[in-house]
């Protein structure tokens, strides 16, 4: 009963902080309206998109122009309507996007705060190994591994992309842990007994949240810019799977000056991969202020 | 600073024994061998055979490690069998090198002269319009993908207004070096441009958060209070504390140069190593892939290593006793 009331506390203490850093920033609130109009029309979009977008092929209304036969946009080449692709599309990336995301955040807090926790050979072993990971060309190992697997599901893309891509955010999570272990709190709570996990995921945890937020926004815009870049290319998924990478691929190998007459293939999506992008970082920044008033602009 | 620079060197030998296992392994993760390209449904499994056997495929792995890092270091890195039939790897990579350097050499110089500017400006205004403006800029460029804009950049000025050429290196091997080193100007100029005007991101945040920090400081407080002028301040005694940390991300642009020019070359149609590498990938030409990934793997360690030394260079606190 208490919990409750403490935690309904901490809940509504943040979206009121949250609220009033929109206030104070005018385009973080854009960005937000933004991202919850897309949001909505890409959730309220699903029930209109038929199963078979990405399979289809219907070449009798294939490539229309905008306002044809009642497509907004016209249709893609395989004869679906533009719109309805973008909106799956567009889900798809964004599932790749938070699946991405979570399980990275979730590597990188548990082995980051143990790693700077214990500290010793392990880190020292960790270190290493993550130092020596980000130089190497992460976006070059992955478009390998995408085309020799000859397109990929959804699932696999996103088990793959977390973990190659986990090292930074391991670091950057060992390093704020290090900048905690050595505090009072923590010693005392140590010395009472406490024990480690215990320690971490109630004494240290809470105060290293906020960058959590923001490198969690952070990562999901960068996993939806990697999966998004590697499509585009055309390594990565499935045929059949669509992505807002796969949408921008028709661009690449068609004669370039249609990418200039067609602006309707390419305009949209590039829009909302902006306002995607762009508004979860912003976000991100937000909620990091909302959590840590520390941070906040005045 | 000899012993810093020789330790370095020393770091980095199992640093390469590494890289070069790991690009093994993803070379024996690709389907097929090299001989994969050349044969079609009436070749003779037995001469297949020979040929795999010639090669040394059919070797134990290790074995087959020991002699490929005995090639490499011969320079002998196969034959492509795709992009560029019959040719050495090394004949390929050899023309295709200089259109990459020479665009990512005007793109490295235009991102720090970009970033620096942009640092200067946000952190003498700061909290002003322009800072935050410029915050918000750089924060877009990081967060969008590249190659989306790279695209905008190519309609706006191949298309709409058309003042640079739209695909080609404008090398050729008939012309004489100045004639291919303006014409090569003409078609790097805008990739490179592109590439810099949306990568400002990671050197502008630090540049910026440094000067700031180098402007609240004691020293600065002391001079301004013997009565010298901001400006002076500045420019001999901020600026030069604030730059330390940027002068060692010089060598890291070294390891960007290939990576990034995957994009800006397949978007531009600029053919240099960048778009090999694509093209080798879609046509599954592994020892070309195979010989860029190394390509990339020594720049990369050789970045790193250029990095620490700059670093050790202009800071003698980082130098080891």
């Amino acid at each position: 009963m208490d919990m409750e009331v403490k935690k309904q506390r901490f809940g509504s203490k943040f979206i009121k902080n949250f609220w009033r850093e929109l206030e104070k920033d005018n385009l973080a609130l854009l960005a937000t309206i933004l991202l919850i109009v897309l949001f909505l029309f890409i959730i309220i979009g699903q029930i209109f998109v038929p199963t078979d977008i990405g399979t289809m092929s219907n070449i009798l209304s294939a490539n229309l122009p905008p306002l044809t036969n009642g497509h907004i946009l016209g249709t893609t080449n395989s004869g679906a309507d533009f719109v309805l692709t973008l909106i799956a599309s567009a889900s798809n990336s964004l599932i790749i996007g938070f699946g991405v995301a979570i399980l990275i955040t979730i590597i990188s807090v548990t082995f980051g705060m143990i790693i700077g926790y214990f500290g010793g050979w392990i880190d020292w072993i960790a270190m290493r190994l993550i130092d020596f990971w980000l130089v190497m060309p992460l976006l070059m190992i992955l478009a390998i591994i995408f085309s020799t697997a000859k397109g990929l599901s959804i699932w696999s893309l996103i088990l793959i992309l977390a973990v190659l891509s986990w090292p930074p955010n391991v670091r950057l999570i060992r390093t704020l842990t290090l900048s905690e272990v050595n505090r009072d709190y923590v010693q005392a709570a140590k010395i009472s007994g406490t024990p480690w996990y215990k320690i971490l995921f109630t004494g240290i945890f809470p105060n290293i949240s906020s960058t959590v937020i923001s490198d969690f926004a952070l990562t999901l815009a960068g996993s939806i810019g990697i999966e998004t870049s590697l499509t585009y290319l055309g390594f990565g998924l499935k045929h059949g799977t669509s992505s807002l990478g796969t949408m921008l691929t028709v661009l690449s190998g068609s004669s370039a000056s249609s990418v200039y007459t067609q602006w309707w293939l390419w305009i949209p999506v590039t829009l909302v991969l902006i306002i995607l992008t762009f508004g979860i970082v912003v976000l991100g920044q937000v909620a990091r202020r909302a959590i840590d008033q520390r941070q906040s602009v005045s | 600073m000899w012993r810093t620079i020789l330790r370095r060197v020393l770091i980095m030998i199992p640093q390469l024994i590494l890289v070069s296992i790991l690009i093994f392994m993803l070379a024996q993760l690709m389907p097929g061998d090299p001989f994969y390209g050349s044969l079609n449904p009436n070749s003779d499994p037995a001469t297949i055979a020979r040929m795999r056997h010639a090669a040394g495929l059919d070797l134990p792995w290790y074995q087959q490690y020991v002699k490929w890092v005995g090639n490499v270091l011969h320079g002998d890195l196969g034959t492509s069998y795709v992009v560029n039939k019959g040719w050495t790897v090394t004949r390929i990579i050899g023309q295709r090198i200089w259109p990459t350097l020479s665009m990512g050499i005007i793109a490295a110089v235009l991102t720090y002269v970009l970033s620096i500017s942009q640092a200067l400006l946000a952190a003498r205004n700061e909290n002003k319009i322009i800072d935050r403006i410029l915050i918000v800029w750089n924060t877009m460029t990081s967060a969008v993908p590249s190659f989306v804009f790279y695209f905008v950049m190519m309609v706006l000025f191949v298309y709409i207004i058309p003042i640079f050429p739209s695909s080609g290196t404008g090398i050729d091997d008939t012309q004489s070096f100045t004639t291919n080193f303006f014409s090569n100007l003409r078609y790097a100029f805008l990739p490179a441009l592109t590439i810099a005007l949306f990568s400002t991101n990671s050197i502008f945040q630090y540049l910026r958060s440094n000067l700031l920090d180098q402007q609240a400081q004691d020293y600065v407080r002391t001079a301004r209070a013997k009565g010298v002028q901001i400006k002076d301040v500045f420019r001999k005694h901020i600026l030069r504390n604030a730059f330390l940390p940027i002068a060692s991300g010089i060598g890291y642009s070294i390891t960007g140069i290939l990576g990034g020019a995957i994009f800006a070359e397949t978007v531009f149609g600029y053919p240099g190593l960048g778009a090999l590498f694509v093209q080798a990938l879609s046509g599954r030409d592994y020892t070309v892939i195979t010989a860029l990934m190394l390509l990339q793997g020594v720049l990369a360690l050789l970045g790193g290593l250029l990095s620490d030394i700059i670093s050790a260079w202009v800071d003698p606190r980082v130098r080891v006793k």
